[in-house]
């Protein structure tokens, strides 16, 4: 007997219980569907991380205080002005602030509120959709104005804010600039933000130079590990510490941040997708279960089929082929399942989520290994009946 | 120089094992079947010829003895040896007809020639041509559960014959059928046997076996008697 006939004779009986057969492709389809979606959704967030931090600004090297040393000193704007020094170092962009209450008439929005230089702009690839950036002006006269991110501006319940007085720690700034969207990098929502003149916010919100994070933007990629160590031995020098003591700042390249952020959505889409693949498990189990129960019922025709002259192969196969058709089809099914979820899931995300081949290619296989592996007990079962047992079976 | 017999077996005997007891069902029968014969075998409920069936047609196996069906050595083969030999030597005819429900007429006579691999449309004439022959040639598309008592039987003989087997085995074929129809059964197979078929005949009613060319009775699991018109030869042989 051969593989034609095994599948119309497949086809013939799974179209003798159109409702069962549909309902136990129904555990692969949305099994198939859940994972396509899933891992589609968690790669479309890591590609969308990445490329955010890319869109950061390029050749950067970050330094933070370290939060985990209780007598860190914080980072100011002599060490900034040292590290710019540094060779090799194109210029820095201190950022001074942190969370915040903004209000605007009776709405408010808690957004970082950051201090910082004209250079910021270009450095840290920030355009204004509307109005204008910082400009050196305003950092000469300590001026109070504005630049908003658009994430705040609708918190504040308008984007129509140009010119209008916002309250930051209760002093009025006038906006002067709209923000272009510009993502999170996982950490940083870069949408709800607030950017005002650096000699503003040390003079008049936070009353001291304590830098919250420090850009320094190196003039070529292949000197950024160089600018690394040499910010590191400055800064250590610059803080006094001691030859056996820990720094009290951190300094992180960009790249380390994108293979950080890389890998934590790794994690995440691989949870995702091994919750997902229980379903598919459970979806499996499903086969073999209506498998057992369809060789019981079709005791007396295996009986039938025997006698005049099927083989155990035979018999196996009819039924390894049946419930290899339920999970294809489910699986065929479940892939266009999936790729109408991550349809949704891109429209409420609003990051782009392509359904990779390779997501396709592998739910494909993977179904049709379901179908073998769930099937194969019950198809052996149905082919090692005894054949005068299954003619007597009532 | 006589054809060799093609069924011929010697001191079979089959025992089941059962919650601690032993069962005899058939013990050292000899049988010999020439090509051609058309042998009826008799006996009541429990003496044995259902196993004694079971073990010509090759769906069970002797607990000992010899067994050469169509000269070869079928008593100690393996379930898919077996299988071959259901598929090509030997054709079944139930009492309760087995056909498969789902499928039409012309389907269930196909299936034994899909297992044989012949090609879909060789099929389809052999199973054509073959309902024609048992007079079916208008119900070929029809269901079993359209088809009447004797039509379904005449289906299974159909069935029986499509892989062209030397033996017809039939087990009470006419066990269900009314008289009439089951005249029209026996009639067809009396036709098989004159042209040249083998057919072994179970049953319990004696006017269905007086169409045999001997009769043989089972008891308790052993050949009792046997008569024949040409019989005296063969029954001497098969009461040895």
């Amino acid at each position: 007997m051969n593989l034609v006939e095994s599948t119309w004779m497949a086809l013939t009986a799974l179209a003798a219980n159109k409702g069962r057969s549909a309902l136990t492709m129904l555990g692969v389809i949305i099994g198939v569907g859940a994972v396509i979606a899933l891992v589609s959704t968690g790669k479309g967030a890591q590609m969308e991380v990445l490329s955010s931090l890319e869109r950061m600004g390029t050749n950067l090297v970050f330094a933070i205080k370290a939060l985990d040393v209780p007598a860190a000193q914080p980072l100011t704007m002599d060490d900034a002005g040292a590290v710019a020094r540094l060779p090799y170092v194109e210029t820095v962009v201190p950022q001074i602030g942190g969370f915040m209450k903004v209000t605007y008439q009776a709405e408010s929005s808690t957004s970082n509120v950051f201090g910082t230089t004209p250079e910021y702009s270009w450095v840290h690839n920030a355009d204004v959709a509307l109005g204008r950036f910082i400009t050196q002006a305003d950092e000469d006269t300590a001026a109070r104005v504005a630049v908003v991110g658009l994430q705040t501006a609708d918190d504040l319940g308008t984007r129509n804010l140009l010119g209008r007085n916002i309250y930051i720690s209760g002093l009025p700034f006038t906006v002067v600039g709209l923000l272009e969207p510009r993502g999170s990098t996982g950490f940083l929502n870069r949408d709800q933000m607030v950017l005002i003149p650096l000699s503003t916010a040390i003079s008049r919100v936070t009353g001291d130079d304590s830098i919250y994070y420090l850009s320094a933007r190196v003039t070529e990629r292949d000197r950024i590990p160089d600018v690394q160590r040499s910010m590191g031995t400055l800064l250590r020098d610059r803080h006094r510490i001691g030859p056996d003591d820990q720094d009290d700042f951190l300094l992180m390249k960009q790249t380390d941040l994108q293979d950080m952020m890389g890998l934590v959505t790794n994690v995440f889409t691989a949870l995702a997708g091994g919750i997902a693949a229980i379903s598919l498990l459970v979806g499996g189990i499903g086969i073999m279960n209506i498998m057992l129960v369809s060789v019981t019922e079709r005791t007396r025709e295996i009986g039938i089929r025997k006698a005049i002259g099927a083989r155990r192969r035979d018999i196996l196969a009819q039924f390894l082929v049946e419930s290899i058709i339920l999970s294809l089809f489910g699986g065929i099914l479940g892939i266009g399942f999936g790729v109408l979820l991550a349809w949704a899931a891109e429209s409420v995300l609003r990051f782009h989520i392509g359904v990779t081949p390779s997501a396709v290619a592998l739910a494909f296989a993977v179904s049709v290994g379901i179908g073998v592996f769930f099937g194969v007990y019950p198809a052996w079962r149905a082919g090692s009946q005894d054949p005068i047992d299954a003619l007597r079976y009532e | 120089m006589p054809e060799p017999p093609v069924i011929d077996m010697r001191g079979i005997s089959r025992v089941y094992r059962g919650e601690g007891v032993l069962v005899e069902a058939l013990s050292d029968i000899d049988l010999r079947v020439d090509p051609g014969d058309f042998v009826a075998v008799m006996g009541p409920s429990g003496s044995g010829k259902s196993t004694l069936m079971h073990i010509i047609g090759c769906l069970d196996r002797p607990t000992s003895g010899t067994y050469h069906l169509m000269g070869e050595e079928v008593a100690r083969l393996n379930g898919d040896a077996l299988a071959h030999a259901r598929l090509l030597s030997v054709g079944f005819v139930f009492q309760t007809f087995n056909l498969l429900p789902r499928l039409t007429a012309l389907q269930n006579v196909e299936l034994p020639m899909i297992y044989a691999g012949a090609k879909s449309r060789q099929r389809r004439e052999r199973a054509t041509t073959l309902l024609r022959a048992v007079g079916l040639e208008n119900r070929t598309g029809h269901r079993p559960n359209q088809l009447s008592g004797g039509e379904r039987q005449r289906v299974a003989i159909a069935r029986a014959l499509a892989n062209d087997p030397k033996i017809i085995l039939a087990d009470e074929p006419t066990g269900n059928l009314d008289s009439r129809a089951g005249a029209e059964i026996v009639s067809l197979l009396e036709g098989l046997h004159s042209r040249g078929r083998t057919i072994i005949l179970i049953t319990h009613e004696a006017q269905v076996a007086e169409h045999a060319r001997r009769v043989l009775t089972l008891s308790d699991g052993r050949i009792v008697g046997a008569t024949g018109i040409v019989g005296a030869k063969g029954a001497e042989e098969a009461t040895r």
